[in-house]
């Protein structure tokens, strides 16, 4: 195939084939080489294929390969003649990180520290096959998928600000819990509230150094060595439900024949199918958006509990990582309203938008790029440049680089474990597999990550983190 | 060998051996349990029966799998072994026909990697030695 450098971090695949749009690439090229070694570059080519495209099929810096699309993958698509793809956006609808500010330095919380991390794994459950906190009812959940962060707010477990520091204000107005199937309200009851497992983690992080310091200030940061609480999950067993009917009544209804790989199943927006899972992907959206309040709630008791306070603890923001949504966006310089999918990617639109909650509608939204489990995390803004480039996207984390199943030969946990000490990182609730799965070294470089979505101007840096203690599922 | 356990970038992917069908559908299960648990420090403490169909072999593999991992999520049942199971066809419908044994998990439950999400067809195989499986992790 080939790949045209178009300017530095920018490279395109030129339309071949079944493509209707050309793809595009984001990465340095370290990253690119990375990207080259699996199957990525072909999925954002098969993604191109898809009816109704715009624009470009494109990949994150830390774009590396799914199942159907990428990871790391943004496609738009027309609201006439496009698709909406459950593939595209995910078996974990609606995975995301939230950050919670505090008032607390690292020295603050230094004798507490290990005290925090257990008392949060003791409140926050995690992990395989562990129930949730809340004995809901049918009813209530049925309430809470419609609602989201709105019935989190009416039973108690998030304040106004809260709900307007999320991401749609955490309630998808077009939700429909009628178009979500029994099997996955059943995964869904019991785990609401949970953190899940894998690359899902809680993260201590103080702060390690601020890059833009008003635009910190704005966002609630404003010192180094501030302690921070980073929360990266999703809509748990109930999203991968979802996703999974979806895109098996697509095959039975639809087929898949047609198309250059399964699992990129999709239908037209303006179908039946296309409007039944866009209600029940909403629905999803509100669990995960709920769950992420939940968890707060907690860890927001474990500090008032452990170290007499909870003030300040503010949420800076919520941002969703798998996700599919109408946004108005410029296309050869008219505005156009589109289904956004990002697979993978972050939102980061610039100064302006309405989408984004007013205080900081003249900056430009936070953006959250968790590192890999011991690594640095990133605070960034969004960009004009991002809504002319990426559909107003940018990169969700570092990228998986090995495979899990390669990462347990190469990274004993034990050692992992004892690099992390050596960091002076506690780690608390994980397996020893797991450990060594989310090794840092089974992962892409996240400050190179960081780096090119600097460099195209795709999301702009504005501190970095670096963590004291991780829970992990 | 029952299973082996293959590279794969972002999910976990499998291979389960066997002689028969059925065979293949066990160790599958079982691959897919060994991701998130020690199987060997699982008790079969608890006995359930699972019915699936599929309109394809391949439907039937991921409607297996999936229905384990339901049993997982809503009533916390770890699957562990199969007592019983049989797979046919009867017109265009496959149909799984099984008692499996398995244990409800506790927080002293032999964890030990990530859940399975769900049960993808992306590169999925089955031949008359093996079935291969991605698993979103």
């Amino acid at each position: 195939m080939e790949i045209k450098k178009v300017s530095d971090c920018v490279w395109e695949i030129p339309k071949s084939g079944k493509m209707n749009v050309p793809a595009r690439v984001f990465a340095s090229e370290a990253l690119l080489d990375a990207i080259k070694k699996d199957n990525t570059l072909q999925q954002t080519m098969n993604v191109a294929t898809l009816p109704g495209i715009v624009g470009y099929s494109m990949a994150m810096p830390d774009a590396h390969q799914g199942y159907g699309f990428p990871v790391g993958g943004v496609a738009a698509f027309d609201t006439k003649e496009g698709v909406i793809s459950p593939g595209g956006v995910g078996f974990d609808i609606n995975c995301g990180v939230r950050l919670l500010r505090t008032d607390f330095s690292d020295k603050d919380i230094d004798s507490k520290r290990k005290a925090l991390l257990d008392a949060i794994c003791k409140n926050v459950p995690s992990g395989a096959g562990r129930a949730g906190r809340l004995d809901l009812s049918n009813d209530e959940l049925q309430e809470l998928l419609t609602k989201g962060i709105d019935w989190a707010k009416a039973n108690g477990y998030a304040s106004k600000e809260d709900k307007l520091h999320t991401e749609e204000d955490g309630r998808m107005a077009k939700a429909d819990p009628s178009k979500v199937s029994e099997t996955a309200i059943k995964r869904g009851l019991p785990q609401v509230g949970t953190l899940g497992s894998g690359n899902h983690f809680l993260e201590l992080q103080r702060v390690d150094k601020i890059v833009m310091p008003d635009v910190a200030k704005s966002f609630g940061i404003d010192k180094v060595g501030q302690v921070v609480v980073m929360v990266h999950c999703g809509s748990r067993g109930l999203g991968h439900q979802v996703c999974s009917d979806y895109i098996s009544r697509i095959e039975q209804e639809l087929g898949t024949k047609h198309l250059a790989d399964p699992e990129l199943a999709s239908a037209l927006l303006s179908s039946d199918i296309g409007q039944d899972y866009y209600g029940a992907m909403s629905a999803a959206i509100n669990f995960a958006f709920t769950n992420r309040q939940l968890i707060t709630h907690w860890i927001r008791e474990v500090f008032e509990k452990t170290l007499g306070s909870q003030d300040g603890m503010d949420l800076v923001y919520d941002v969703c990582h798998n996700i599919a949504k109408f946004e108005k966006h410029k296309v050869d310089g008219k505005s156009r309203e589109l289904c956004v999918h990002r697979k993978g990617a972050t939102r980061a639109f610039g100064p302006g938008r309405m989408e984004i909650p007013a205080v900081f509608r003249k900056i430009g939204q936070p953006v959250f790029i968790p590192g890999s489990m011991g690594t640095a995390s990133y605070l960034l803004v969004g960009t004009s440049t991002a809504e002319e480039m990426t559909f107003g996207s940018t990169a969700h984390g570092a990228g998986r680089l090995m495979s899990r199943h390669a990462a347990i030969d190469r990274f004993p946990a034990q050692q992992v474990r004892a690099q992390l000490k050596s960091k002076g990182i506690e780690i608390v609730g994980s397996s020893g597999k797991g450990i060594a799965e989310e090794a840092p070294g089974a992962y892409k470089d996240v400050d190179e990550v960081v780096r090119v979505s600097d460099v195209v101007g795709i999301g702009k840096i504005v501190a970095r983190f670096t963590p004291l203690g991780v829970v992990k599922g | 060998m029952k299973y082996e356990m293959l590279g794969h970038t972002s999910e976990a992917k499998f291979r389960a051996y066997g002689q028969t069908q059925e065979e293949r559908f066990t160790n599958a299960a079982l691959a897919m349990t060994d991701i998130m648990f020690d199987v060997g420090k699982l008790q079969p403490k608890v006995r359930k029966k699972i019915v699936i169909k599929g309109t394809t072999p391949q439907s039937l593999l991921r409607n297996w799998l999936d229905e384990l991992l339901l049993l997982l999520d809503s009533e916390l049942f770890v699957f562990q072994s199969v007592q019983k199971i049989k797979i046919s066809k009867l017109k265009e419908v496959w149909s799984l026909d099984a008692l499996v044994f398995g244990e409800t998990a506790t927080d002293s439950s032999p964890r030990r990697g990530p859940e399975v999400k769900a049960v993808t067809y992306d590169e999925m195989e089955l031949t008359d030695q093996f079935v291969q499986v991605v698993v979103d992790v």
